[in-house]
């Protein structure tokens, strides 16, 4: 176990032990551009080797389960150990990369492995992402993440901070304060040098729980404005982080909040007094949706009213806190979980969905199981609605939930209200628990998109996209 | 009027046909495998205790509790198959005896001797009931015109009946038709009583056949019989037991190597059809743990037991999977003749997940599931639901007041969403179930 961590970092460069002031470090080496580039690659490549390092003992095929042990044992021992080192190796940057790229390899094969090892079921879904705790250490210590950043990552990783909007607002919300924070190295150029800074940040955070196409938009739409800073021209530093901050914030409004609002009161007209509507777990827009639904038909006609059934699945039983939600706004609830959908399905009027992503070719990405409510409401003839902000519109097309999704907590699925049907704690060899944290809707499945640009079919996606480009 | 016989209240077997009810009643016996075994077993109770004289004085006892077993639980079909299968074969059993105790007994007046005229009589299922319908309506005497005035069904092997029954008419009329004893010859005469939807009709016929053929008076040593008819159930105990076995011994010619199989809750059935095909392939299961009752852990535990690598996914992950498997294997609970089954709840979205993905649909199901119901009307209603505990939990801190909870333990699945069931005698398609249940049951029972 330690031969692997000691050819990890023996070579690794000075940068994580001295990692305060790397611009100052680099700045002597005229543009002061590319290496500071290099040192945020490396750092990335520092953060996956620790990462590696620290899940070593997983590669040990006859001890399956150990990893959550000794892992916080040997995050510990690989710091100091990059720091002794970092004196010796001070020599090539460029040195550790064949390295690093080599450590890289482990955690693809291994990510999966968690569980259990040499079992064929495990190759079916290896290429997916695990969800695994962050390495706060490294990033706080080695890194020098600004704990914000650091907090955010955990509060995500551990499911805290779920949904694509929460997570958008926070990420963006956190990087305005980042900015805010930031203070440009005197050689350097804020809209070159601000890109590096973050990026390790958005690399850590993408570690802790993937982005996701909003996200992505988001971080992706952060960069441009960083850019567009360089176009702008003459403005003092001050001034350019101001101007971000505040993009900042009016992205947050109008892509998010405003978005959500515009959507509620276009989704809200298609409940009607004595309806049913059904939804599947909790969607912060359909939560907003139904809200407004009812405070406005009750504010109409205080005898009016609609039920809502809300549709729940393990692991997360995110429907458990919409419930609570929208039982104290006295909408009248049922509450079922998703394999029992069909015997109520028939009666109602409306499937409300929320989603994480809606791609190019209208599919729906979204908490798993929404397929299967979309599936079933197809098949009762009920229509579906799914709510989407048009921030959440990818480029991207996955033809499958396979093809690209996330490993939820699979320890959760083995904790069951019902004793004694087999599976302990533990689990069982041979059976390998799996959660796949989305799915993917087909566009055929759904009626209708209901956007902040109004009701759109799941086809007019690209549309969007081809539009949006030029809203801010 | 048919003479009815019921169980004493003092009788044990009434007490035990008390405690199945109760217990369907209660849903404390679940599955139908074990609601069928259970009355299998109470029905041989009756069969070897209770004293009859007349075969339909049984029949009639049989059907009475067949009758209160399925109002205990009319969702569950499998005890009214079970009924009905144990009907079918004590009339067989009968049926050859009568056919035995006819030809060896040629000379006893006014009665035709069939046994060198009908070979076949008793070996085809269906002849014997078609035969009786025509032989009722014949002999009254109205003449030939009227011969064949009803016929219930026309199938191949019907005909062979028909040819018989008219045959034997031509005799009655010819030759005996007075030796009709009064009592007789007043049912026959009263043809509105020979209503095919009535129930009762063929065991007044079988009185009717009984106490005309013979003076010795064969039918009131029905009795006689008791052994013949508890090996009869003995058999279809039997058959039970050995379902899974039956069923999953064609399981490798539906598996080939390699294979990723979903499959969810824990059916016994798919278990042993999995276990077995595993002996000569290597796959992979995926489980669905199916909530509330998360039988899918049970199985996952078994089948791993077994060997077999387990995937186990929560429900909301079956359409994400589907992709990944290769074929969806199903156990049902019961199914209906239009091929279309009930089956754990969070089939229903497994088969269309399977439907969409282009990924064929296996049931694997014992004949004895198999129930004489077209159209199940199978909305809300049909949904069998339980308590919402399992689902909601009794927080008691009232998070969960004035919520409603739907749980029902089973739902309907379309004959269109499977294409194959898997049965202890044969493989099927959806379409080709109604012929089956033709087959297996005597159609008088339909309604018990």
């Amino acid at each position: 176990m330690s031969t692997p961590e000691a050819s990890t970092s023996t070579p690794r460069p000075p940068k994580p032990a001295k990692q305060a002031k790397p611009p100052s470090q680099s700045s002597s080496t005229g543009t002061g551009d590319a290496p500071k580039a290099k040192s945020a690659k490396e750092l990335k490549k520092e953060k996956r080797a620790a990462a590696v390092a620290s899940r070593g003992p997983v590669d040990d095929p006859s001890d399956p389960r150990s990893s959550t042990g000794p892992e916080s044992a040997t995050t510990n021992k690989n710091r100091p150990s990059g720091n002794s080192t970092t004196p010796a190796s001070a020599s090539h940057p460029t040195l550790s990369l064949p390295n690093s790229s080599q450590s890289r390899r482990p955690p693809i094969l291994t990510s999966t492995s968690e569980y259990t090892v040499n079992t064929p079921q495990n190759l079916f879904f290896s290429h997916l992402p695990t969800h695994r705790p962050p390495q706060t250490p490294a990033a706080l210590v080695s890194a020098k993440l600004p704990p914000l950043i650091v907090r955010l990552g955990v509060l995500m990783s551990s499911g805290t901070l779920r949904g694509a909007n929460a997570r958008t607002m926070a990420t963006m919300a956190a990087f305005a304060e980042v900015v805010r924070e930031y203070t440009c190295p005197d050689q350097a150029v804020l809209w070159k040098d601000l890109p590096v800074y973050l990026s390790p940040m958005i690399a850590f955070l993408e570690d802790c729980r993937p982005k996701g196409v909003g996200g992505g938009n988001a971080i992706r739409w952060l960069k441009g404005e960083i850019n567009r800073l360089g176009e702008l021209g003459d403005r003092t530093d001050a001034e350019q982080k101001e101007y971000l901050v505040e993009a900042i914030g009016v992205y947050i409004r109008d892509r998010i909040e405003y978005a959500d609002k515009v959507i509620a009161d276009n989704a809200k007209e298609k409940i009607k007094p004595g309806n049913t509507v059904v939804t599947y777990a909790r969607s912060s827009v359909v939560e907003r949706v139904i809200l407004e639904a009812w405070r406005d038909m009750r504010s109409k006609d205080p005898s009016a009213s609609f039920s809502v059934i809300v549709v729940d699945s393990r692991p997360l039983n995110e429907g458990k806190h919409l419930l609570s939600a929208l039982k104290s706004a006295g909408v009248p609830c049922t509450y079922t979980l998703l394999p029992l959908l069909s015997a109520v399905l028939p009666g109602t009027n409306l499937v409300l969905l929320g989603a994480s992503a809606l791609h190019s070719d209208g599919a729906l990405y979204s908490r798993a199981g929404t397929a299967v409510v979309a599936m079933l409401a197809k098949e009762c003839r009920v229509p579906v609605m799914a709510c989407v902000e048009t921030y959440k519109f990818g480029e991207r097309v996955v033809l499958d939930a396979v093809a690209s999704n996330e490993l939820g907590d699979a320890e959760a699925l083995l904790d069951i209200p019902v004793k004694g049907l087999g599976l302990g704690k533990g689990g069982k060899d041979g059976v390998l628990p799996l959660s796949l944290t989305y799915d993917l809707t087909p566009p055929a499945l759904i009626t209708v998109v209901c956007t902040e640009i109004g009701f759109i079919p799941p086809s007019s996606v690209p549309t969007v996209l081809g539009k949006a480009s030029g809203v801010a | 009027m048919v003479s009815q016989i019921l169980l004493k209240p003092s009788d044990p077997n009434a007490k035990l046909t008390e405690a199945l009810i109760t217990s369907l009643r209660r849903r404390e016996i679940v599955g139908s495998r074990n609601v069928a075994l259970a009355t299998a077993a109470v029905v041989q109770n009756i069969v070897r205790s209770v004293k009859f004289t007349t075969i339909e004085e049984l029949i009639g006892l049989i059907k009475g509790v067949g009758r209160r077993l399925v109002d205990a639980n009319p969702k569950e079909l499998a005890a009214g198959n079970i009924i009905r299968r144990i009907l079918r074969l004590i009339r067989e059993e009968y049926s050859a005896a009568v056919q035995a105790h006819l030809s060896t007994t040629p000379s006893a007046p006014g009665t035709p001797d069939l046994g060198p005229e009908t070979p076949g009589l008793h070996a085809p299922q269906n002849h014997y009931l078609s035969f009786m319908t025509d032989l009722a309506f014949s002999t009254p005497g109205s003449g030939p015109s009227s011969s064949l005035p009803l016929q219930r069904q026309t199938s191949l092997s019907n005909f062979v009946a028909m040819r018989h029954s008219r045959a034997q008419a031509q005799m009655e009329r010819a030759g005996s038709a007075l030796d009709l004893s009064a009592a007789t010859s007043s049912l026959f005469t009263s043809p509105g009583r020979s209503d095919s939807a009535d129930g009762r009709w063929s065991n007044t016929n079988l009185a009717g056949l009984s106490s005309r053929r013979g003076s010795d008076d064969f039918g009131k040593q029905a009795g006689r019989l008791k052994p013949v008819l508890v090996q009869a159930i003995d058999e279809v105990v039997n058959e039970l037991e050995t379902t899974h076995e039956d069923v999953a011994k064609g399981a490798k010619e539906h598996i080939h190597s390699s294979e990723v199989i979903l499959t969810l809750g824990h059916s016994k059935t798919v278990e042993a059809f999995l276990k077995q095909a595993y002996r000569d392939r290597k796959f992979t299961v995926i489980v669905a743990e199916s909530a509330p009752s998360y039988l899918g852990h049970s199985m996952a535990s078994s089948l791993s037991a077994s060997g077999i690598p387990v995937l186990l996914i929560p429900d909301s992950a079956v359409h994400a999977v589907m992709p990944r498997t290769t074929k969806l294997i199903l156990g049902a609970h019961t199914v209906l003749a239009n091929g279309g089954l009930f089956a754990l709840a969070g089939a229903l979205a497994a088969a269309l997940a399977a439907k969409a993905h282009a990924k064929p649909v296996v049931v694997t199901t014992g004949q004895f599931k198999f129930a004489p119901a077209w159209n199940l009307y199978h909305e809300y209603g049909a949904a069998d639901l339980q308590s919402p505990g399992a689902v909601l939990g009794f927080d008691g801190d009232g998070s969960v007041d004035g919520v409603e909870g739907v749980v029902p333990y089973y739902e309907y699945i379309r004959p269109e969403l499977v294409n194959l069931f898997v049965t202890n005698e044969g493989d099927h398609s959806p379409s080709y179930i109604y012929r089956i249940i033709k087959e297996a049951y005597d159609d008088v029972d339909v309604e018990l």
